[in-house]
């Protein structure tokens, strides 16, 4: 299997060519069949060949499946080849994995929708792209990947094309993302210009050797950062996520929370090296990530719409990440990275029961008392809640204490460290805040809902709840991965020793962390007391009394409501600073530049019109302004450079 | 002195596909005379005629023929394969179109090849007045072309554009000839090589003659602020024609460039020639991107994205050496199948010539024609240069050797407009699948040859975005042969 890991990748493309090509003639049933045999297939062809490399490398060193030369110029040159190593191993069992679950759950889900085979073939198209993102060599070669996810990504937000806003949000989606890959792109122009290659390894043994200045790594890391944040959504281009939940809530949980979304961080980790030798770089992500994960906590407190909150949340978890990878704690992160893929996969998909039995209602306000209707979709949540909120022994308290505690005991800088940790802590409070808003407002109190969706309530077939089923073991489960030194378990930090020979330990080059137990002890205690707090005033606001206090807030502090409800009006800060402007350039160049030929020019060439009658024959065109223009220019031209 | 014999033994050999296609077009003219009944045999017999002229292509001697005025070899046999691609693609798509519109004729078709021949000349000459005079051949045939359509207005308006402002240019080329005569004494390139190695680099009577020069090929080429003629003309054009139009004359005129930039050499970097070049092309890129935001008719986005890619070429072109010639060559094929591939769907669009085919006519034609869709979209994506397409991997090659050539401001510039560009690519997309159409059909059965056009263009698009490495080593020892001769 080691040999043939390109057919990874394959399996969920060829799922995607049949339903694709023959959605519509194949029936529902079959397109079910081929989705599911696909996803299911890829995950175990993968967990196979992570089950030999184990096998064959017990150091866990690199394995590299060189399949051809993608291309060669001038003696530069990328490979299409995939790698397996621990890190890549990490994400490929959750892609494909979380994958299979939410394809399974999309089979109860989407059972009613029109385009179902569209649907599934997107959706293996997604899963197919994601793993060359994860198994891929080299940046250049990933970069095809990271192409690709956009791609279904805006596909999968506006696949209710017939509601305008969803395709809008899937172009500003894609268009976002395409910032990020100009930074993506000009660091591997960098790259291949001083290092002379694009491959993982290469790069950072030059990196390790010294062959790259210190400021070509620092630019490197800036931009490979610019590119991360466009896919994992964090400031100043984070605005894309929350539109994107206008597509089907199991593309949320996949794309927009577990897999594509975190292939920033993974990209990060990728290239540890380079930022342990640029800690400028490594500050500028910790403080991006502390400020996005504060400020979209603070947003996600007044949403109403119970997927806007968790778009937001997930841009806040996407934070902690980023903070855990900027103060050097790369483990963590990735730590962070897995236990959010199953809580917040399993809350989106929560979400998307609770929507399913309401028939489609997404506001919260018309919520309420759901917890006896569907009460596996209640259990699950419940856990799912717990383990974002960060209580002991959840998974996210586990992952979220040891970035945190990693931010405060930084050696890289330890003041700023304070700063992030003081950050990321109370984004950790607002986070257990709004998590227990949304988990009172949705299940308990009464019905706030009509009739007819009090009739309708009902629990979702076992394709949906046996995903939720799993998700929430692992939400509990998830944290034992990596559990902290303090405790003495005989298993302790699993994933460290496992991610090692991924972040190695080399002399000059920026050590890791080692956190001091008692700061450990002290940072967990703390932040566990500050979501008891966010807990036991969320339940005193929003218990058995639904909105009311919201309202009386709203009354109070009109302006604080408003500018969180409107997300502090970033949306409208772009329109009216770069977007506008940017289709004024547009108007501007036509109408103007262009129109230069109409204007200025127009006049002079009228002016003659009118002199002879002989010119008329040609002014119903613009020959005549346009030879003056073409003049005109030659002209200049001669002027400046002659 | 001795005569140098006029004729190079195998001279024949050299010009074989230029014999061949101009007998070829007078064959379709006479055909068309003699049996107008059979005129739906036309098509298929000009493709034919193409292909065997492409056929032969493996049978021409190399080297330098007619007294140094000729020059074959690896590159320019990627030309006019190039070429001949484009005009075989043109040809497919125009047999619905002409049918549709009734004005199929076989001197539609003896134009495409006699054109072709002109680009040919372009592209080998050795010589200022033979790439003139390939030059004027060429766009003669173009001004029938565009006004082929005789009883539509917009057509004939076209045409007169074209000829009007063509023979604008064709002066200022001539001028900037007579210039480069004037100073040198002659108008080969090799002896303008000569006379470069030790002409002085200030003189301001040599960069006004560059300048008329640029001005002239800049035309032929759409480089901004030479473009103003394209959107009217590409609108007016029939659109097989249109297709044509926005690819060879363009990639004609680039190999012509190569010569001349190669043989300028030196003085053209000291002079700061090239920076011309770099501005033409930056104005190029930024005018191109940003106006196609602005249109709705798909034939004017389609020219200024055109505007946009030739300025991407000209980055290349900053520095003539081995890497960046091969960049051009394969960027010149690489558009060659997605623009004409992507015209190619809109001359499918059901509507009249005289009206504009905008946007809302592809609405949802991606649900009711799966493949022309399809086409269009592998096309758009292709321009807007996403991996795994071939446009992603020429245009990292055309930045790459930018870069490496030390001109990272215009690389730069190029990255950005393009990633401005996506914009407007991907509501081409976002019109085909995520918006409804009207009643009623918006788009005609493109036939056997449609399906043809259309399936080249798909493949070579994804074949030379998955696997670009045959292209690129080809392209590279092209390019190598001709430069260093080895």
């Amino acid at each position: 299997m080691l040999d043939k890991l390109w057919l990874i990748p394959l399996i969920p493309f060829a799922g995607f060519l049949l339903n694709g090509l023959f959605g519509k003639k194949i029936g529902n049933g079959l397109v079910t069949a081929v989705a599911l045999a696909a996803s299911g297939l890829t995950a175990m062809v993968s967990t196979l060949a992570v089950f030999q490399y184990l096998g064959a490398y017990p150091d866990h060193g690199r394995h590299l499946d060189r399949v051809y030369n993608w291309f060669t110029a001038g003696g530069i040159g990328t490979d299409v080849a995939f790698q397996l190593d621990p890190l890549s191993i990490v994400m490929l069992m959750v892609v494909t994995w979380v994958g299979f679950l939410i394809h399974l759950y999309s089979v109860g889900y989407m059972g009613e929708e029109d385009g179902y085979g569209r649907y599934f073939a997107y959706l293996n198209l997604f899963l197919s792209a994601m793993l060359i993102l994860v198994l891929g060599s080299s940046y250049l070669f990933i970069f095809v990947g990271w192409e690709g996810v956009g791609l279904c990504s805006y596909l999968l937000i506006g696949f209710y094309y017939d509601r305008d806003y969803a395709a809008a949000a899937g172009k500003k989606a894609f268009i976002v993302n395409r910032i990020g890959d100009f930074g993506f792109l000009i660091a591997m122009f960098l790259m291949f210009n001083y290092a002379g290659t694009v491959d993982f390894a290469g790069v950072q043994s030059m990196a390790a050797r010294g062959q790259l200045t210190p400021t070509v790594i620092t630019a490197i890391c800036l931009l490979l950062f610019l590119g991360a944040c466009g896919k994992s959504a964090q400031i100043p281009l984070y605005i894309w996520l929350p539109d994107a939940m206008a597509g089907p809530t199991p593309v949320s949980a996949l794309i927009h929370a577990a897999t594509m979304v975190t292939a920033g961080v993974y990209m990060l980790v990728r290239s540890n090296l380079l930022y342990r030798m640029s800690p400028s770089a490594m500050m500028v992500v910790a403080l991006i990530g502390g400020l996005t994960a504060l400020f979209s906590a603070t947003i996600a407190v007044a949403q109403n719409d119970i997927k806007k909150v968790l778009a937001y949340s997930t841009v806040s978890q996407l934070g902690f990440m980023f903070i855990g990878v900027g103060v050097g704690a790369f483990t963590s992160g990735i730590f962070h990275l897995v236990t959010h893929a199953f809580f917040k996969a399993c809350l989106f998909l929560g979400a998307g029961s609770v929507i399913h039995a309401m028939g489609g209602e997404q506001d919260m306000r018309k919520m309420g008392g759901l917890r006896k209707k569907i009460p596996t979709t209640f259990w699950t949540f419940t856990v799912a809640t717990i383990a974002i909120s960060g209580f002991p022994p959840f998974a996210g308290f586990f992952s979220k204490d040891e970035i945190l505690a990693s931010a405060f005991a930084t050696p890289y800088f330890p003041a700023v460290g304070k700063l992030v940790w003081l950050m990321g802590t109370v984004a950790a409070f607002f986070t257990a805040f709004y998590m227990f808003r949304l988990w009172y407002l949705t299940f308990t109190g009464d019905f706030r809902g009509t009739h007819e969706q009090e009739h309708h309530l009902h629990e979702s077939p076992w394709t949906m709840t046996f995903p939720l089923q799993v998700l929430a073991v692992l939400s509990i489960i998830g944290g034992f991965i990596g559990l902290p030194q303090m405790l003495h378990t005989p298993v302790t930090n699993l994933l460290e020793h496992w991610m090692q020979p991924v972040i190695p330990e080399i002399e000059g080059i920026g050590k890791l962390i080692e956190i001091p137990v008692g700061t450990e002890a002290t940072v967990a205690l703390v932040s566990t007391l500050l979501a008891a707090l966010a807990w036991y005033l969320a339940r005193q606001r929003y218990r058995g009394r639904g909105l009311a206090a919201d309202l009386a807030t709203e009354q109070s502090h009109p302006g604080l409501v408003h500018t969180l409800e409107n997300k502090y009006y970033v949306d409208e800060g772009y329109d009216a600073t770069v977007v506008t402007p940017l289709r004024q350039l547009s108007i501007f160049s036509w109408k103007v530049i262009d129109g230069i030929i109409d204007g200025t020019l127009g006049l002079v060439g009228y002016t003659v019109a009118a002199i002879g009658d002989l010119l008329r024959f040609f002014q119903t065109g613009n020959v005549r302004n346009y030879a003056l223009m073409l003049f005109g220019a030659v002209v200049i031209l001669m002027w400046v450079f002659a | 002195m001795t005569l140098t014999p006029l004729l190079e033994p195998h001279w024949m050999n050299a010009v074989l596909p230029e014999i061949i296609l101009s007998i070829s077009g007078i064959l379709m003219i006479l055909f068309d005379a003699f049996a107008p009944k059979a005129r739906g045999a036309m098509a298929p017999l000009a493709v034919l005629l193409l292909m065997v002229a492409a056929a032969s292509e493996s049978m021409v001697a190399g080297g330098v023929f007619f007294g140094g005025t000729w020059e074959t070899g690896a590159l320019t046999q990627i030309f006019d394969l190039v070429f001949l691609l484009t005009a075989l693609l043109a040809t497919l798509f125009s047999r619905e179109y002409l049918r549709r519109e009734q004005i199929e004729g076989g001197e539609f078709y003896a134009l495409l090849m006699w054109g072709t021949v002109g680009m040919m000349m372009m592209a080998k000459g050795l010589d200022l007045l033979i790439v003139v005079l390939g030059l004027e051949m060429l766009s003669i045939c173009i001004f029938v072309l565009v006004g082929y359509h005789r009883r539509i207005a917009i057509s004939n308006e076209a045409s007169l554009k074209y000829f009007l402002m063509g023979a604008f240019a064709t002066g200022f080329i001539l001028y900037g000839t007579a210039l480069f005569y004037g100073a040198c004494g002659s108008t080969k390139l090799s002896d303008l090589a000569n006379f470069f190695q030790t002409a002085d680099p200030h003189n301001p009577l040599l960069t006004v003659a560059f300048i008329l020069l640029m001005a002239g090929l800049g035309f032929k080429l759409a480089l901004a602020p030479f473009h103003a003629w394209a959107p009217d003309v590409y609108q007016g054009a029939p659109t097989p024609v249109a297709a044509w139009l926005s690819v060879a004359p363009k990639v004609a005129t680039l190999m012509a460039l190569v010569r001349i930039f190669w043989a300028m050499g030196p003085v053209a970097q000291h002079a700061g020639w090239m920076h011309i070049v770099a501005v033409l092309s930056i104005l190029s890129m930024i005018i191109g991107n940003a106006v196609a935001i602005a249109q709705r008719d798909l034939k004017r986005m389609l020219a200024y994205s055109g505007i946009a890619h030739v300025g991407y070429m000209m980055i290349a072109m900053l520095t003539v050496r081995e890497d960046s010639v091969a960049a051009v060559a394969v960027y010149a094929v690489t558009y060659a199948l997605m623009n004409v591939g992507a015209f190619g769907v809109v001359s499918m669009l059901a509507k009249n010539q005289n009206d504009p085919q905008t946007l809302d006519d592809i609405a949802g034609l991606g649900f009711r024609r799966p493949f022309y869709g399809l086409a269009l979209s592998v096309c758009m994506f292709s321009l807007s240069g996403l991996p795994p397409t071939a446009g992603f991997v020429s245009k990292f090659y055309i930045f790459k050797t930018a870069v490496e050539s030390g001109h990272s401001t215009v690389a730069l510039i190029g990255i950005l407009t393009s990633i401005v560009s996506v914009y407007y690519y991907l509501r081409v997309v976002y019109f085909l699948y995520m918006k409804e159409g009207g009643e009623g059909e918006t788009a005609i059965d493109s036939g056997v040859f449609g399906v043809a056009a259309l399936t080249i263009s798909i493949v070579g698009i994804l074949l030379i975005g998955i696997y670009p490495t045959p292209l690129f080593e080809r392209a590279g020892a092209a390019a190598r042969a001709l430069l260093l001769g080895q």
